[in-house]
């Protein structure tokens, strides 16, 4: 079989976009994907960032976006509830219909794609250099590089060494049905926390369409003894949306922990939740992955087989999103650590740092005194969790 | 240390060492493959699986958000 410069395990989002940069980038590249059809079944709250910000990797098309995101609600338990503008803010996306629209484009610039194809190992030459990947029913896939955008059971990352798998608090484990119903469709993404709705995580209510929400629900670190995230979630359509009807239901996993050091390993690199790259807080991780896929991309297109050169991904991860990751998993942690009374004082505090409609597109500058309130709130549980960390 | 394999399999599921995938419950996700400590569960387009390298840690068990992964005496952990 031909060798391609690039095998791309995974095509969903970030292997879509990698496959699609290296192919214009003058590279063959083949992508496989053990699912039958790309972008279904879409396992993802689908809520993103801006048209603005999508545009810095591909031209969006009007098809893939189910809604414009008009700002943020907060409602902690029946006693708290906070909302707040944004121009801005985001999309509801289809992301099936985006994922379908990167893979014409990757395969107009060249790219195979190979779908019903399961990767089964890395294909390791006499030179002990991984030339590719086994696939099931026998034969290979050979490439130069091997990209792991298999998600968040990753293997590509586990033959190669660059992860491992996920401890049980390092995931959150996820649920998301497709409503009818008109309960919070306001365009505003609503997030419902606290003891009597669902505890440790929170559930999304967000706007899909006309008398359509996605409502999902996730629980950090998956504790033994605690309900299942459907049973928190079916409670919550039952007594909030009665009689509404579900068209359909998806499950998932999640990555909620901070991604490796080093992204990259002889010539394997991984990205997009297969590296771990989504955020520890909100659990969203599309602007992430094809951030990631950007970098390792470029890293690939200039590194001219230097594995060194090839690094050049991790370091300029770890320098902007590795600690944007970091501090969201210390103010996960603080969330989870905290009372219901506790969050709502955060909450109040941190909704008085913004007055009237947040626009995304202009520079803002932080209010003093609520800010200083807001820190002292945090500081406190933030060092009492370090200090257990450390201990 | 792998477990003990005493336990009655479900016989018309994919069983080994004690626990089995209701294959009408899974989705399919393969969130119970993510943190799986050895591998062992292999998960496709419609079907998934528990392989022999099964250590019957119970992460899977506590993970899977619809319940589908069972012991074999019908019960989660």
């Amino acid at each position: 079989m031909k060798a391609f410069d690039a095998v791309v395990v995974g095509g969903s989002i970030a292997g879509l976009y990698a496959g699609m940069k290296l192919a214009r980038g003058g590279m063959s590249v083949c992508i496989i994907d053990r699912k039958s059809t790309i972008g279904v079944p879409v396992r993802c709250g689908e809520a993103t960032g801006n048209l603005g910000e999508l545009s810095r990797f591909f031209e969006p098309q009007k098809s893939w976006v189910a809604r414009e995101i008009g700002g943020c609600a907060l409602h902690i338990n029946d006693s708290f509830c906070v909302k707040q503008a944004v121009r801005d803010a985001g999309v509801v996306l289809h992301r099936d219909k985006l994922e379908q629209g990167l893979a014409d484009e990757a395969g107009k610039l060249g790219a195979t794609i190979l779908l019903d194809t399961v990767a089964t190992g890395l294909y390791e030459s006499h030179r002990g250099k991984w030339d590719g990947v086994v696939i099931e029913n026998g034969g290979a896939v050979k490439g130069r590089y091997i990209i792991g955008a298999d998600g968040c059971e990753s293997k590509v990352g586990q033959w190669a060494g660059i992860t491992r798998p996920l401890a049980l608090d390092e995931v959150a484990s996820t649920i998301e049905y497709h409503v009818e119903s008109d309960y919070c469709n306001d365009g505003f993404l609503h997030f419902f926390m606290g003891s009597t709705v669902i505890m440790p995580g929170y559930i999304w209510v967000f706007p899909k369409g006309e008398n359509h929400v996605l409502v999902g629900g996730g629980i950090y670190g998956c504790p033994r003894n605690n309900p299942k995230v459907k049973q928190y979630v079916d409670e919550f359509i039952k007594y909030r949306m009665p009689g509404a009807r579900c068209h359909s239901m998806i499950t998932g996993c999640v990555p909620v922990t901070l991604c490796p050091r080093e992204l990259t390993r002889r010539n394997v690199l991984v990205v997009g939740d297969a590296a771990r790259q989504s955020n520890p807080l909100s659990a969203g991780g599309i602007m992430n992955a094809l951030e990631a896929a950007d970098l390792a991309a470029h890293a690939m297109l200039v590194c001219k087989g230097n594995e060194e050169t090839l690094r050049m991904y991790s370091r300029q991860w770890a320098r902007n999103q590795r600690r944007q990751q970091k501090l969201y998993r210390l103010l996960r942690n603080v969330v989870v650590n905290s009372s219901d009374g506790e969050v709502i004082a955060l909450a109040r505090t941190g909704s008085r740092l913004f007055k009237g409609e947040l626009d995304r597109s202009k520079p803002f500058k932080l209010p003093i005194i609520p800010t200083f309130r807001l820190i002292m709130n945090v500081l406190p549980k933030a060092i009492r969790h370090c200090r257990a960390l450390a201990g | 240390m792998m477990a003990t394999s005493n336990q009655k399999k479900a016989p018309s599921e994919n069983s080994i060492a004690g626990l089995y995938i209701d294959q009408s419950i899974c989705t399919f996700c393969a969130g119970c493959s993510s943190v799986c400590p050895v591998m062992a569960i292999q998960v496709r387009d419609s079907s998934s699986e528990i392989s022999g390298e099964c250590v019957d840690c119970g992460n899977c068990v506590a993970f899977c958000p619809v319940s589908a992964i069972k012991r074999s005496t019908g019960e989660g952990r």
